[in-house]
């Protein structure tokens, strides 16, 4: 009896629970807090930080979208990470399904080449990096970005579609074969909806981390007309500062948080089977 | 004779047949390699050969002019005082973040799959949302939670009745370090925590039975069973994390501090980036990035070293 009341000598199950409850709260809050936000003016937000908004308002939300051009934001994000997450999925696919399923000399190392890329530290890139695009014409385009947010996604890609395609068994393949298939028909109408799982896993991983990021964004394109949307929201988080304009500033934070956590709190379920599968294992 | 010539001629059609499919195996092998393959190389491979080239230039990158100066940037690099507060910082980050976050998430993580808690599938997904925000949400959402006149974290001890606590999180020199690795841990715990939940649901479940059996408890079950059989996982999830701790640090000083107050959270990565992008030193900043490239490869390879253990099958 005394094993299953309490796990040990110092933690009862009433203190894990607590612990468990008292983390997801500290991970709520201040997500809650900023949606809360988002419908309170300034003035609401100065009387009181912890209250809750009198009414649903959106006028945060229309300002933040006219001062700061919340629209063509987005618009660039879409394009640039939709092209991104498709480019990265057909490439990582087409690679990783040539060199797990046909034994030619060399296969070996590329698949190597790309594993080695998941442990190289990224911080070294950010120069050589803007130099090369410059070189190519490619520095503040669109394409340019495309470009770097699908090299820097195909390690972690290619890997996770090599588990894939080598968890399949050979005799589909071997059958569409005989059945008169040529290879590029055996792998886009045989193969590649078998593996589904796979290519959902990465594109959500990529759309996560492209929809996010900064930096590279914020480095490679600058232009006002080209931002993205993070690159636009720390834009409108220095106007809003400037004018202590706080409601915009929340709406703003709440634009950019709500596609990510949607897609994640749907996919989910794939994201773990991903991580089971592929991920980063030993 | 008639024979003959039928049996040359289909001889030489399943030889001619054999070609096609070998020829059509080349060009579909070229098709599907070289595309990714190029790319990869060039904006990803390339890059990092690249930056040791232009270590040895004194170039501003926006002209043409690049002079080269063999070590020049390295002995300068060397005696810069603020490129060592810089790592001094980037190691402290490092070592609290590593030992908050893998701590934190390896105990939610065997709360979560063994001490049979309430709802676990809730704790899983509410606690990886931080990490499926963007860097800028995360950085003004905890501008705002240390802000030093309207702040939660302030007004929280207020409440409570601490006000000796009360302080300017990130304007004071002393504090902002320890500042800054509460989100940056607040962001990954889920991450890491999915990751183990993941290992830890891989353990088959006889191992506990037959240890609860023998009268284990859970400490003993945590130590002596779950550690040593995802130790694989564990092992890899840090070189891992420390590989892309630089990076990641990087971006949340750069957007919550910049460095500030008067350099106090300075990093090696945020200087690189200020002597290159701002300051136009692009040698500069290459041979910095190479020092850290080489400070990351020798912490990362010593841990993979460290923490060799012979694999447990099971």
């Amino acid at each position: 009896m005394k094993t299953k009341k309490s796990v040990g000598p110092v933690l009862s199950r009433g203190a894990i629970n607590f612990l468990m409850c008292l983390y997801a709260v500290l991970v709520i809050f201040p997500m809650a807090w900023t949606i809360m936000s988002s419908f309170k003016s300034t003035k609401e937000f100065y009387a009181n930080v912890w209250a809750l908004p009198k009414s649903l308002d959106l006028t945060n939300f229309t300002n933040a979208w006219k001062t700061a051009d919340i629209g063509t934001n987005i618009l660039n994000s879409l394009i640039i990470v939709g092209a991104s997450v498709v480019l990265t999925m057909v490439l990582a696919a087409m690679i990783a399904y040539a060199i797990t399923r046909f034994h030619f000399r060399g296969a070996g190392l590329i698949g190597k080449l790309f594993i080695v890329g998941l442990f190289v530290p990224l911080v070294l890139g950010t120069i050589p990096e803007f130099l090369i695009l410059q070189k190519l014409h490619l520095y503040d385009t669109r394409l340019g970005l495309i470009l770097v947010y699908t090299a820097y996604s195909m390690p972690m890609s290619v890997f996770i579609m090599m588990s894939n395609f080598e968890t399949l068994p050979s005799t589909y393949s071997e059958a569409a074969m005989i059945d008169g298939c040529n290879h590029f028909q055996v792998f886009f109408k045989v193969m590649l909806p078998l593996a589904k799982s796979g290519l959902v896993t990465i594109s959500i991983f990529n759309f996560l981390w492209e929809w996010n990021d900064y930096i590279y964004a914020m480095t490679f394109l600058p232009s006002a007309t080209k931002r993205t949307l993070p690159v636009g929201l720390v834009k409108l988080t220095s106007m809003a500062m400037y004018r202590t304009d706080w409601g915009a500033l929340f709406a703003g934070l709440v634009i950019v948080m709500f596609p990510s956590v949607v897609i994640y709190i749907l996919f989910q379920n794939q994201l773990q089977a991903g991580m089971n599968s592929g991920g980063i294992k030993g | 004779m008639t024979q003959v010539r039928n049996s040359q001629s289909t001889d030489t059609r399943g030889l001619t047949m054999r070609r096609n499919i070998s020829r059509q195996k080349k060009l579909f092998l070229l098709l599907f390699i070289v595309p990714s393959l190029v790319l990869y190389l060039i904006f990803y491979i390339w890059p990092f050969i690249y930056a040791f080239y232009i270590s040895v230039f004194d170039w501003s990158g926006y002209s043409k002019k690049m002079t080269f100066c063999g070590f020049d940037n390295y002995v300068k690099v060397f005696r810069d005082p603020i490129v060592w507060s810089g790592l001094k910082h980037n190691l402290y980050f490092l070592l609290w973040s590593t030992i908050v976050i893998f701590v934190l998430s390896l105990f939610f993580a065997v709360c979560v799959t063994r001490l049979k808690i309430k709802c676990p599938n809730f704790f899983r997904i509410v606690y990886f949302f931080p990490n499926t925000l963007s860097i800028i949400v995360v950085g003004v959402l905890w501008m705002f939670i240390y802000n030093p006149s309207f702040g939660l974290l302030n007004g929280i001890l207020e409440t409570l009745g601490l006000d000796g606590w009360v302080r300017d999180w990130l304007g004071d020199k002393n504090v902002v370090m320890g500042s800054l690795i509460v989100p940056q841990a607040w962001m990954y715990i889920g991450f890491y925590m999915v990751l183990f939940i993941s290992a830890i649901q891989g353990i088959p479940e006889d191992y506990y039975e037959a240890a609860t059996l023998d009268g284990a408890g859970q400490f003993r079950q945590f130590f002596s069973i779950t550690v040593p059989l995802i130790w694989g996982t564990l092992r890899t999830a840090l070189v891992f994390f420390v590989v892309n701790a630089f990076a990641r640090t990087f971006a949340l000083v750069y957007v919550v501090t910049e460095g500030g107050p008067n350099r106090a959270s300075e990093l090696m990565t945020t200087y690189l980036y200020e002597q290159a992008f701002q300051n136009g030193r692009f040698g500069y900043g290459a041979a910095i990035g190479v020092l850290l490239f080489a400070i990351v490869c020798a912490i990362s390879m010593t841990i993979y070293k460290l923490t060799a253990r012979e694999n447990v099958e099971y």
